[in-house]
């Protein structure tokens, strides 16, 4: 096991600024937490066959991981040690099978894992047995398991993403949280999101500075942005206006509630840098990671999963609160 | 301590589907083996960074099956782009993780041309595509680049070209 104490980044920004509907300061000195990092995992290294290019990571309450592999299109189990426990999938349009596996999550029995060139959810157990597909009325852009029959999801839309979807095991969408209603444009309202442990949601645009956590379906808590504010440029490509940079690609809480929001390339350290939130918003410190990640994955004991060299390796940290 | 729901949950990320507008599908094509002393020949300009992006991995996957596997291995090169070292990584760690990873798609996607990695990083990535497809014409004078995802047309003059 290796053991490798990331370097931190605790000093406050000055060039964060308070986002729309912020009624003060992002960024207050305050008595909180010194946040550090310990690796204790490491899956996939240059040399072997386990992780050619991961996506889309779980993680069960044993700590069995769970990891989808675009490079193979393969659904991949390991046990807690990292050593490979199994692995199901491969390529193709069949039961089970993928062509672009994207995204995965996981309950106490299920896994929910999503293609990009598919509108549903196909459903894994822990045993990596393929169940079922639970069909979405769009390609699938994000997504949360809440129980085993409770999924919440963003889809992606021509016109610009606008809400999360509740829906049951069958698809069956229950409820609505309209998150915006601007509708910016294709891809531009796009997030990344997190229950927040209270019944809400933890917001992060990826291609706006601006996080915000929703109570309820039309409470907003709170809207803030972290690196200026500025709207991201967009680029004319195919007929469509697409944003040219990421502001925030990953959003996860810890069990102490606090926000764990990886910045894009509005980070100083693009997708190294993880901005540790309290509950409020305002920031506590910044994580630096020795990597760019595309993820921030933390599971129930309080361990980060990143990515690392470039995809073909997981890198699981201790999250130490000192 | 906050009680938190659920225990573990999901990553990934949305940016492959920017390249949505870009996809095609490619036509399967079958025909007469390749003459071994004609014929032209064409390299793939890879960069893997791009795949992070499903689409653009799907275009050369689409490229790959549109082109039969004795032209593939008669004609068709590989060239794997990769970006300069960054943090935490060398030069020469890139490299091998771009070897690493070309050859698990080689594999789980029957790809058969080989590949060989620019260490000194001559070939400039292919912009705005995860990979383009250089055709080598020497009787023509000319060095003719498509961008992938290829229309069907342009497929049809690359397998022309190949078979020639």
């Amino acid at each position: 096991m290796i053991l490798h104490k990331l370097t931190f980044a605790a000093a406050a920004l000055a060039l964060l600024a308070a986002g729309p509907g912020t009624p003060g300061p992002a960024f207050q000195a305050q008595a909180r937490p010194v946040l550090s990092l310990r690796e204790t995992l490491s899956i996939g290294g240059l040399d072997d066959d386990l992780l050619f290019q991961w996506t889309g990571l779980t993680v069960d309450r044993a700590g069995n991981i769970y990891v989808l592999d675009m490079m193979d299109d393969l659904l991949k189990k390991f046990d807690p040690n990292g050593k490979p426990a199994g692995r199901t999938g491969g390529k193709g349009l069949g039961p089970g099978e993928f062509l672009a596996p994207r995204l995965l999550d996981g309950t106490d029995r299920f896994l929910y894992a999503t293609d990009q060139n598919v509108m549903g959810i196909m459903v894994f157990d822990h045993e990596l047995k393929y169940r079922r597909l639970i069909r979405t009325p769009s390609l699938v852009s994000h997504l949360a398991a809440l129980s085993d029959d409770r999924i919440a999801v963003t889809g992606l839309s021509m016109t610009g993403e606008s809400a999360i979807l509740i829906m049951d095991g069958e698809g069956k969408v229950i409820s609505r949280w309209e998150y915006t209603e601007r509708k910016s444009g294709f891809l531009q309202d796009s997030v990344s999101f997190a229950p927040d442990g209270r019944g809400g949601f933890l917001i992060a645009y990826l291609f706006q500075d601006r996080v915000e956590r929703w109570s309820g379906p039309s409470a907003r808590t709170w809207a803030k942005s972290y690196f200026g504010g500025e709207p991201v440029s967009t680029e004319k490509i195919g007929g469509f206006a697409l944003p040219t940079e990421t502001c925030f690609k990953d959003v996860a809480l810890d069990s102490r509630g606090l926000i764990y929001v990886l910045g894009g390339n509005r980070a100083k350290h693009p997708g190294r840098d993880v901005l540790v939130l309290d509950s409020g918003g305002s920031l506590v410190q910044v994580l630096t990671l020795p990597e760019p990640s595309h993820c921030a994955y933390i599971d129930g004991k309080d361990r980060l999963y990143v990515r690392a060299n470039d995809g073909v390796t997981i890198r699981r940290y201790e999250i130490r609160y000192e | 301590m906050s009680e938190r729901r659920p225990r573990f949950r999901r990553s990934g990320t949305v940016l492959g589907w920017i390249a949505a507008a870009f996809l095609s599908a490619a036509p399967a094509a079958a025909g007469p083996p390749p003459d071994p002393e004609r014929g032209g020949e064409c390299l793939v300009l890879i960069d893997l960074d791009a795949f992070y992006c499903g689409l653009c991995l799907e275009a050369l996957l689409a490229f790959c099956r549109a082109i039969p596997a004795a032209l593939q291995e008669s004609r068709v090169r590989g060239i794997l782009i990769h970006r300069p070292p960054s943090a935490g990584l060398s030069g020469a760690e890139i490299l091998r993780i771009a070897r690493k990873k070309w050859d698990g798609l080689r594999r789980a996607h029957g790809i058969r041309f080989p590949v060989l990695a620019d260490e000194a990083r001559i070939f400039q990535r292919p912009e705005k595509a995860g990979a383009s497809v250089v055709l080598l014409d020497v009787p023509g004078g000319a060095v003719r680049t498509f961008l992938l995802p290829l229309k069907p047309a342009e497929v049809a003059e690359v397998l022309r070209f190949l078979r020639q």
